[in-house]
């Protein structure tokens, strides 16, 4: 049970350090560019805003990075898991008659 | 249900007195056409009486004036309709807003004996002292400063006694008749008067409930552990029951009372500005807010913190209608039209009769005249007020929690600018909600715990399409296989445009999901192999999807 909570939390990490590292590269620029965003927190907020999250994705990215086989694992669990129903003879998948 | 069971004997007197009351303020139409009156006659109790002063009374005000008159069930249910302006007009909506929640104490012996039965113990033995006379009276209940024998200074909730005798009837004749109103007036049918009744009685039970309130203090408490200038009042769980609530007690001045604020030395526009920021915080960081902002639910105190008073009415909001809130207001508030018609239709709350342009056109209008207005003359519940009157007209579907959500912040606004005329709240709200907004759609845990929902569900699909599927076709080899369309009021031609519209739907996304499940299977990338299986899965039920359709329809 204890090396259960131990790998989610490494999953999770793992995960999200993932998922961090593509919303700072392909979302956050985009939003954060927007001209609207910027006038309605002028440029002090703005700029307050803008580092506060940047810095907290970066964090998320780092802290997690070495969790990250976790989700590769997890993910080889899955297909293992899906190719053996694919798999099952009477299944409906490639062991059907 | 007949309206012959609806005159259950106990619930007779209080039926004579609600015609009565509806009789005198002119609605003798209203309780004619849902028989009230004829039956009443018929046991000869009541006669048709109609006050000429009535006919010259606003109908918004003398509905008002009757709820005030018919006690707490119809005050309370006047108030939460006050929140609801898809369901009244908004005429009514703002009449009702006025409802006066102040009645008479009631005695002390009661205040006592409710007290000693609900504890089990006399009152001496718990408290040093209670003072007789009530602090404050409304139509729940009535409070009490009292100390205990431990010194603490408290005060003391107390129930009114044969509530839940008085309410209950109330609500048993409530119930009854909406559903008469519903069965005989099919005007109202489109405003779920059985719903509404449904909704109230929940929503009236909660706030009676004492023991809820105090849990609520508590988690409201705990949301705010970081916040130093707000005061939420300690309650005594050891000393709380359903019907009684001993809390803190506060010592301060109301938000709107000037003088003693001036008295006291504080700053009452950063108060203000204080009050709108944990109302915001609270809906759209926490996802829990109190319901009931009135003024005499913020207590300022000497060193200028703001204690919040009353946790009986409280709202929630799911962590996903947040976004959609958030994604919406930030739309609004940085005249982004897509932003705000995109997710309406992606939150699913368009009808199909809405004419989604047309919506585009008046929400553009009411945009574009907020985006060159001063920021001070831009009046907050003015404007949630138009927004939802347009949303209403064009048939978008409001859940209950933004309205609440709206009604939170329009009194927050109200009581800024009581407190302090000069009050601009969208100083504060503009820019706290851009700020929110990003930080919610730039948040990778939120993300990735969504993530992994998604991967679950999506392997849970997987694992169970092919029993799935090959239930299915068993059915259809049988020849049982029975597709149920139900849709009864739309006319068969949109049903069958819809029926065509998902096909070509899903004939567009078939090969979309299939060459992508191959082209990510292909991959090296264990995680693009396990999208590609769910995509490939998608294709599949879509196929099945697609046949079964064009089988169902004979095409």
């Amino acid at each position: 049970m204890r090396e259960g909570s131990l790998f989610d939390e490494a999953l999770r990490r793992g995960l999200e350090s993932y998922v961090a590292e593509m919303l700072r590269i392909h979302v956050a620029e985009g939003l954060l560019a927007r001209p609207e965003i910027r006038a309605a927190l002028g440029p002090q907020h703005f700029e307050r805003v803008r580092a506060e999250v940047l810095d907290r994705l970066r964090r998320s990215e780092e802290e997690g990075r070495e969790a990250r086989p976790a989700v590769s694992t997890a993910v080889s669990d899955v297909l293992s898991l899906l190719s053996r129903i694919a798999g099952r003879p009477g299944s409906g998948g490639e062991g059907s008659p | 249900m007949t309206v012959g069971s609806l005159y259950r004997l106990r619930d007779i007197g209080r039926l004579r007195r609600i015609a009565s009351v509806l009789a005198r303020h002119g609605f003798v139409d209203v309780a004619e056409r849902v028989h009230v009156m004829q039956a009443l006659r018929r046991i000869g109790r009541i006669f048709r009486r109609r006050s000429a002063a009535a006919e010259v009374i606003p109908w918004t005000r003398r509905i008002r004036l009757a709820a005030e008159e018919l006690g707490p069930t119809f005050v309370k249910l006047g108030q939460m309709l006050a929140t609801r302006p898809d369901l009244v007009p908004m005429p009514l909506v703002l009449e009702l807003r006025r409802l006066h929640d102040e009645v008479p104490p009631f005695p002390f012996e009661d205040v006592r004996a409710t007290i000693e039965a609900e504890l089990r113990r006399p009152l001496a033995e718990v408290f040093e002292w209670v003072e007789e006379d009530a602090v404050a009276a409304a139509s729940i209940a009535q409070v009490h400063r009292a100390r205990l024998k431990t010194g603490e200074e408290v005060v003391i909730k107390v129930q009114r006694p044969r509530l839940q005798e008085v309410i209950g009837a109330d609500l048993r004749i409530l119930l009854l008749l909406a559903q008469t109103i519903e069965a005989r007036v099919p005007e109202m049918r489109p405003f779920r008067p059985v719903a509404i009744v449904e909704e109230f009685r929940r929503s009236l039970s909660r706030e009676m409930d004492f023991s809820t309130e105090l849990s609520s203090m508590q988690r409201f408490a705990a949301n705010f552990a970081d916040e130093p200038m707000l005061h939420v009042p300690h309650g005594y769980p050891q000393l709380s029951t359903r019907r009684v609530l001993v809390m803190e007690r506060i010592e301060g001045a109301k938000i709107t009372d000037r003088a003693a604020l001036d008295a006291m030395g504080v700053d009452v526009k950063a108060v203000v500005d204080l009050g709108m920021r944990f109302t915001l915080r609270s809906i759209f960081e926490h996802g829990f807010f109190h319901a009931d902002p009135h003024p005499g639910n913020f207590f300022i105190r000497p060193d200028a913190s703001i204690a919040l008073l009353d946790f009986g009415m409280m709202g929630s909001v799911e962590p996903q209608r947040l976004d959609e809130m958030l994604t919406w207001m930030v739309g609004l508030l940085t005249g982004d039209l897509d932003m705000m018609v995109g997710l309406l239709l992606d939150a699913d709350l368009i009808g199909d009769e809405t004419d989604v342009r047309a919506l585009r056109g008046e929400l553009r209008g009411i945009v574009d005249r907020y985006q060159h207005a001063a920021l001070a003359s831009i009046d907050v519940s003015a404007l949630i007020s138009e927004v939802f009157d347009v949303t209403v007209r064009h048939h978008v579907f409001l859940p209950a929690d933004l309205l609440l959500v709206g009604k939170a912040m329009a009194t927050m606004e109200g009581i800024g600018r009581e407190a302090w005329p000069d009050f601009q709240p969208l100083d504060a709200i503009r820019p706290y909600l851009t700020e929110v907004y990003l930080k919610r759609m730039l948040d990778a845990k939120k993300h990735s715990q969504v993530a992994v929902r998604s991967l679950v569900e999506g392997a849970t699909l997987l694992k169970d399409a092919p029993l799935d599927i090959r239930r299915v076709l068993r059915k259809l080899r049988r020849g049982e296989l029975q597709i149920v369309h139900r849709s009864a009021d739309a006319p068969a031609e949109i049903r069958a445009r819809h029926a065509r519209t998902n096909r070509l739907i899903l004939a567009a996304l078939l090969p979309v999901f299939f060459f992508g499940g191959v082209w990510l299977t292909g991959s090296e990338s264990a995680l693009h192999n396990a999208a590609g299986l769910v995509s490939l899965g998608l294709a599949w039920l879509f196929f099945i999807g697609l046949g079964i359709s064009m089988l169902g329809d004979g095409r």
